[in-house]
């Protein structure tokens, strides 16, 4: 009997606890520690920070925190690493819960999102105290990280998609150099599938993981003139005939022109990129971080690159992305954070600690860039970067789009259907 | 020391127990509550505020197309799943317990590795393995003239579903085995020899002998693979996500999009809720059933 009683009383406080809990929450996302912006003898700042970094900036992080301790003794820095799978859904619950490291690096994608759930804290305080100038970055760094009319997140890396082409294939179809727009690309992509008797596809399109598939279709949708949603974010525009027009042709470089590899259903973007490593495609659409993947399956490859096609009679857009890095809302040490992202975010610092390109405009032509002949055209596309729209829904909008283009790709509905389904979807949530 | 009461010595037993409790109570207990709670509130995490709306995300689930198909999608993976986990670790058990078979150690070591291996691991070594370029099984299966050309594995609406299941059921039979193989231990040689002497033949030997002493443990199995499927995650996120569009999405891929990619808290509650009763339907069935037998 005692059992029971126990049991039933530590079911009712469970109860309550859930409840006040619930209910608790409803302050929380409040309760954040500004430093107030202004920084007085920021050299005589002591703090310990922890950075919440990327694996891939392995290599260059521990350095650039060397020269960030000549600047600020007294701030000691601990980066933890972390792979890119699963990484906004662990930083997202680390800021909503407050267990984050003081500063993280992130995809300008995620920016809207930790805002909104309170998660990062608003910078304009301190870049109206401390005059910072953000007219250097570029506009599509800016406006990403800009919620609501607030500054989030201090840009580091910029990049864009360009196209990655296999010189060799396109030599002996005839082609010297990518063409200016899809519609002189399809029969490129044909000729050299037919002369390999489909062996080898022109083109790796990825339709098999969310991120990677609606990226490259909103892309191409970009390059058709068209956009997800109309500039307010209050409507979607993918019905419109620009739209349909790029998922037309989504859809039929795989089922009508069959110059897509058989596994689009399965592939992503790392796919692709083996893909054409191993020479089974003649092109894909990526970012300048697959060179070196690339080069490490082949080092013989022959490749060049380019921007993306556009269609014809459309201007050129492409989706403008980056890395950022944001101060947890809950953090101690405010001030510390705030100069650990100016430091990363300066200019000749953050040619450093981008493994693409550098998010500042001053930086577009430094050395790094412009001495290697595959940078510089992935370079140059960074100025028709838009950046996504700045919503907290931005994932659940692509998702819908992802689900709606397979089932376009698996020739059960058409693309058409789909971007008006995927229209009234989206319609539903903004 | 000597014990003052026995009522004392029957008190302190509650005592004994409550640190467990607590632990329990702590990691599974409140969860438990509050999910229930949450999925009578609506809460996305933009939105800092419970707001009340009863009973209206349960019938917007239950009347809306995605989570009738998420739930179509479960009902299919569950069965066939544990129908064939179930009958290949079956057919295997009764062979291996065959005295006739030899390097029996080796063949059982060999059975069970799918079972130990993580399955993330499994999932993602046959994710390539069905491939449609890279793929080792359409390249064998081309080879030995079974199929003309590559078939897209988990690209393809008709074929997605049936691949997961064909992974789950790779990594669970071997568990049904070993169970059982344990199971058919205990039949008593005795009654098998009284059996044949009687004149039974193989099956009726089976059917009068092996059977009812297996019975209990095939039912428990059963229930098992039946609770463990309803909530397997790891198997359809890594190999389709759900895809192609929702065609092998089941209840706890739902789960995790609308609370990962939706952060609609209140909807993934309320899903979860509607799956922990499916479940604890089946646990109940098999707790009765367990206890049953010790109280006979």
């Amino acid at each position: 009997m005692k059992v029971k009683k126990v049991l039933s009383m530590m079911l009712a406080g469970a109860c309550v606890l859930g409840m006040l809990s619930g209910c608790g929450s409803k302050d929380d996302g409040g309760q954040t520690q500004q430093g107030g912006g202004t920084i007085e003898n920021p050299e005589e700042i002591s703090a310990e920070l922890t950075l919440w970094d990327a694996s891939w900036n392995e290599n260059v992080t521990p350095g650039l925190i060397e020269k960030f301790n000549e600047k600020y003794p007294n701030i000691k820095v601990n980066v933890e690493f972390f792979p890119s799978d699963g990484m906004s859904d662990k930083y997202l619950t680390a800021l909503t819960s407050g267990s984050s490291a003081d500063l993280l690096s992130v995809n300008n994608e995620w920016v809207s999102t930790f805002a909104t759930a309170k998660g990062i804290l608003n910078l304009d305080e301190y870049i109206k105290a401390n005059d910072y100038d953000m007219s250097d970055f570029y506009d599509g760094a800016r406006e990403g990280v800009t919620v609501n009319g607030s500054v989030y997140a201090l840009p580091y890396r910029a990049e864009t998609h360009g196209m990655f082409y296999n010189v060799e294939l396109f030599k002996d179809a005839g082609y010297d150099e990518l063409p200016d727009t899809w519609e002189e690309f399809v029969p490129i992509a044909q000729k050299i599938t037919e002369k390999s008797n489909g062996e080898i596809k022109g083109i790796a399109i990825p339709g098999g993981e969310w991120g990677n598939t609606s990226y490259q279709l909103i892309n191409m949708i970009l390059c058709s003139g068209g956009s997800i949603l109309n500039e307010d974010y209050t409507e979607c525009t993918l019905d419109s005939e620009e739209a349909i027009r790029a998922a037309q042709l989504f859809v039929d470089l795989y089922r009508k022109y069959n110059v897509v590899p058989e596994s689009i259903m399965e592939n992503d973007n790392a796919a692709g990129r083996t893909l054409f490593g191993e020479g089974k495609v003649a092109a894909f659409m990526s970012g300048a971080y697959d060179i070196s993947a690339i080069q490490g399956i082949d080092p013989d490859l022959k490749m060049g690159t380019g921007l993306v096609p556009v269609f014809d009679g459309a201007e050129r857009h492409t989706i403008f992305a980056g890395w950022s890095t944001v101060i947890s809302a809950k953090t101690k040490n405010p001030d510390a954070a705030w100069l650990l992202a100016e430091f990363l975010a300066s200019p000749e610092i953050s040619v450093e600690y981008s493994t693409t390109f550098s998010a500042r405009k001053s930086m577009a032509d430094n050395e790094k860039y412009a001495s290697d002949p595959l940078l510089i055209n992935l370079s140059d596309a960074i100025q028709y970067g838009n950046p996504l729209p700045v919503i907290p829904q931005l994932s659940q909008i692509r998702q819908i789009m992802y689900e709606q283009i397979q089932l376009a790709l698996s020739g059960e509905i058409t693309a058409e259907e789909a971007m008006k389904e995927a229209t009234a979807q989206i319609n539903e949530i903004l | 020391m000597k014990i003052k009461s026995g009522k004392h010595l029957k008190n302190s037993g509650a005592l004994f127990i409550l640190p467990a409790l607590l632990v329990v109570a702590v990691v599974m207990l409140f969860p438990l509550l509050y999910n229930i709670s949450l999925s009578f509130f609506e809460k996305t995490i933009y939105n800092p505020d419970w707001t009340f709306v009863g009973l209206e995300q349960y019938q917007k689930l239950l009347t809306g197309k995605t989570f009738q198909n998420a739930l179509k999608n479960t009902v299919v993976w569950t069965f066939f799943s544990v129908l064939f986990q179930f009958l290949i670790g079956f057919v295997c058990a009764l062979v291996l317990s065959q005295e006739r078979v030899r390097f029996r150690g080796i063949w059982r070591c060999l059975i069970m590795l799918p079972w130990v291996l993580p399955a993330i691991i499994g999932s993602m070594v046959w994710k390539w393995m069905y491939h449609s370029d890279f793929g080792i099984l359409n390249e064998i299966l081309v080879r030995i003239g079974i199929i003309d050309s590559a078939l897209p594995w988990i690209g393809s609406k008709e074929l997605a579903l049936i691949s997961a299941i064909i992974v789950n059921t790779w990594k669970m039979f071997p568990l049904v085995l070993m169970y059982i193989e344990a199971s058919l231990q205990s039949v008593p040689r005795s009654l098998q020899d009284a059996a044949v002497v009687d004149g039974a033949n193989g099956w009726e030997c089976f059917k009068v002998v092996t059977w009812p002493h297996i019975a209990p443990t095939c039912k428990t199995v059963v229930l098992l693979l039946t609770i463990w499927t309803l909530n397997a995650f790891t198997f359809i996120f890594v190999l389709t996500g759900g895809g192609p569009g929702t065609s092998s999405q089941v209840l706890s891929m739902f789960i995790n999009k609308e609370a990962f990619t939706n952060y609609n808290f209140g909807n993934a509650a309320t899903a979860s809720t509607i799956l922990f009763i499916i479940v604890a339907i089946f646990s109940t069935i098999y707790i009765r059933s367990t206890m049953g037998g010790e109280e006979k």
